[in-house]
């Protein structure tokens, strides 16, 4: 089971306000006064790439990110990810096993100390972006921070939207913002270094 | 069963007829009229209209095609249809105070304008100016419209030099020929009534034919600067509180229309800005209405609606405005003060917009747009189930009104208890409000002005920033009213509710 931890967010520039991000598109309406969450562009191809490919199984991972507030703005970067390609997966499910948190352990570890773990994505092919019952129970147990998301993407309707905490209340699911930036490892490793494990 | 018709329609320029074969005689002419869509596109033409060569009267769409059988019928371009678009574009960013009614068929548009204008009331005790927030006129638009332009009756009692009740209206500084657009004409109308735009005569000279009023002109001429006042403040008013950058202090859902370039200014458009940017810019130029400000050194503006600029209108930027829309003729024109105040510089361009901010030549890549949010069918997800909208209504506007009106409505009383109810009746008969001049219903809040007792409804002294009555010392003329308004934020008012 996946241990998390409550995290205080890192003060950081919001995206749209620094020069280094470029080519800052949506996918789906920005929900309000809740967290933003600023996907790159590299993930988010991945992604659906993923989805599409294996569709119409499900595929699924975790998204290794930072979390940061600007102002009275709190909102996530998330850099890179974690595909999970063990265990078994279904049309309408797909499960971690505890070899796939193994791998996340030690990617995290060795190669994005720092970052967070911002939570599960996963597809639903043909069925939409809201969290189905046994994803609530999964994001109750699991991801229940306030830096926590779990993303979603319906490959056959190409739709991302994410679900987050507030007040201890599931949001309806908002899109995400899509970056590009002009120095992407330097980027991370800004990310990396803003929290010192 | 009736035959199903042939009905031919001379063109518009009269050289030529189409022929439409009706499928039956019940047919509605609308569907002859999308049948000549093609012929007379939308984007190029605008809505077009039947006319009975005959008579010369305008045909109702939803008339059967029987009923126009064996009769000639004439397309008419930019006439009724293109002037009611034109008033709906202006209704949704004045909303909501801006309503019309036409009856199909008919020439003529019943105009309702919900700004404050001086009306007096003569009583025993003696004449009293008071702010009214309710007018009403009609637009007759001649057989050669638009050549020649409409005609305008002003309905409703009002204490104007340039209006008066009954009689012919017609903008101040307004020239038909310089902008044949009933958008612009109603908007230079509303200017005029609320006093932005008013003609007050010579003080001694020969009567101009422009002053209706030389009483009232003499008035205007020793309050203009607190007329002037009022109407900056009530006719360029943002709707909604901004407390900080729209994004992260409003309620709405937002896109990115393009792509934003990180530390680029972010603007922010509301639907109905985006809406009027692409209806009004296609012909006329206008203010941009919103608020701007800085988180750190990135600037935001956010557009709430767009104000149409009668053309060489030389008023002042308005205090909210933001920046320009400049549309229509004037999109290679300097515009009129894109300055460090009003940094945002849009015009269409192929059908969108383009975006400027300050001196940059460049356009903005990207910006943000208001999304209409569809309630999920799940009501679990929604956190309180109500969709916010970055407007408010203000005011007991005349749906509200109406809807009102049927929920008071008196119930049949029941057989032998008539009298009693009656009596009843009488007694609870809600107030009028002073401003308004709707009732001031159960459950709404509304009160007595302290000073002078006057009623009004809390939403219409909200709106108004002040008393309606001009003699009150909380008078809406004095901009004091609205500073201890807005800095207490309390009503200078006793709220009664009912």
């Amino acid at each position: 089971m996946e241990v998390s931890v409550s995290r205080h967010p890192i003060p950081y520039h919001l995206p749209i306000d620094s020069d280094g991000f470029k080519h800052i598109v949506a996918d789906g309406s920005i929900a309000p006064k809740q967290l933003l969450v600023f996907l790159s562009h590299d993930v988010y191809d991945f992604i659906r790439n993923q989805a599409r490919e294996y569709s119409p199984q499900e595929i699924g991972g975790v998204l290794l990110g930072q979390y940061c507030i600007d102002n009275d703005a709190r909102f996530l970067i998330v850099p890179t990810a974690v595909a999970c390609d063990l265990g078994s997966a279904t049309p309408v499910s797909i499960q971690f096993p505890p070899e796939f948190w193994q791998r996340v352990e030690e990617v995290h570890a060795s190669e994005f100390p720092g970052l967070l773990r911002i939570g599960p994505y996963h597809s639903h092919p043909g069925y939409g972006i809201h969290p189905s019952g046994t994803d609530r129970t999964t994001i109750l147990n699991a991801f229940s921070k306030p830096h926590h998301i779990s993303l979603i993407y319906d490959p056959h309707s190409d739709q991302i939207g994410f679900t987050c905490w507030d007040d201890g209340v599931l949001q309806t699911p908002s899109g995400c913002f899509i970056y590009e930036h002009k120095q992407p490892e330097d980027l991370v490793r800004q990310l990396m270094d803003a929290r010192p494990e | 069963m009736a035959e199903a018709p042939q009905i031919f329609v001379r063109t518009s320029d009269g050289k030529q007829f189409h022929s439409w074969a009706s499928p039956t005689a019940e047919t509605p002419i609308a569907k002859l009229l999308e049948s000549l869509l093609d012929e007379y596109p939308l984007s190029q033409h605008g809505p077009i209209d039947l006319i009975d060569e005959s008579s010369g009267k305008l045909i109702d769409p939803e008339v059967s095609a029987g009923t126009v059988a064996n009769r000639i019928l004439a397309v008419r371009t930019r006439y009724v249809s293109d002037a009611l678009g034109q008033l709906d574009t202006l209704r949704v960013q004045e909303a909501p105070a801006v309503d019309y009614f036409h009856e199909p068929g008919s020439s003529t548009i019943a105009l309702n304008l919900w700004y404050p204008g001086l009306v007096r009331i003569d009583s025993l005790g003696g004449s009293k100016l008071v702010v009214k927030g309710s007018h009403r006129a009609m637009l007759t638009l001649p057989k050669d419209f638009p050549e020649k332009p409409p005609h305008i009756l002003w309905l409703s009692p009002i204490f104007h030099p340039n209006l008066s009740a009954d009689n012919e209206v017609w903008p101040m500084r307004y020239n038909w020929s310089d902008a044949p657009s009933v958008l612009t004409l109603v908007t230079a109308l509303i200017d005029t009534v609320v006093g932005l735009t008013i003609h007050l005569g010579r003080r001694f000279g020969v009567r101009c034919h422009q002053v209706q009023n030389s009483r009232a002109s003499n008035w205007y001429r020793r309050n203009r600067k607190a007329v002037a006042s009022l109407a900056k403040r009530t006719r360029y008013r943002l709707d909604g509180p901004l407390i900080g950058r729209p994004l992260e202090s409003t309620n709405v859902h937002w896109n990115v229309k393009g792509a934003l370039t990180g530390g680029d200014p972010t603007v922010f458009l509301s639907r109905r800005a985006v809406r009027g940017i692409l209806e009004i810019g296609i012909r006329n130029s206008g203010w941009l209405i919103g608020k701007q400000g800085r988180r750190g050194h990135a600037p935001w503006i956010f557009v709430e609606r767009i104000v149409p600029l009668p053309p060489h209108c030389n008023s002042e930027a308005p205090a909210n405005a933001v920046g320009v829309l400049r549309g229509g003729q004037g999109q290679n024109e300097t515009p009129p003060t894109n300055d460090q105040l009003r940094p945002l510089d849009v015009h269409l361009q192929d059908g969108e917009p383009v975006l400027r901010f300050g001196s940059s030549l460049n356009p903005l890549t990207g910006y943000l747009v208001e999304v209409e949010v569809v309630l999920p069918t799940n009501p679990t997800l929604q956190s309180d189930g109500v969709l916010r909208q970055p407007i408010t209504v203000r005011g007991p506007y005349p749906v509200q009104a109406r809807q009102l009106s049927q929920v008071h409505e008196p119930k049949t009383s029941p057989e032998g208890a008539r009298s009693i109810v009656r009596l009843h009746t009488k007694e609870l008969e809600p107030p009028v409000c002073m401003y308004c001049g709707n009732l001031c219903f159960m459950g709404e809040e509304w009160g007595a002005c302290v000073e002078c007792g006057f009623i009004m409804h809390g939403e219409c002294l909200h709106q108004l920033e002040g008393c309606p009555n001009t003699d009150c010392p909380r008078t809406a003329l004095d901009p004091r009213s609205s500073e201890r308004l807005s800095e207490t934020g309390q009503y200078p008012f006793k709220i009664e509710g009912w």
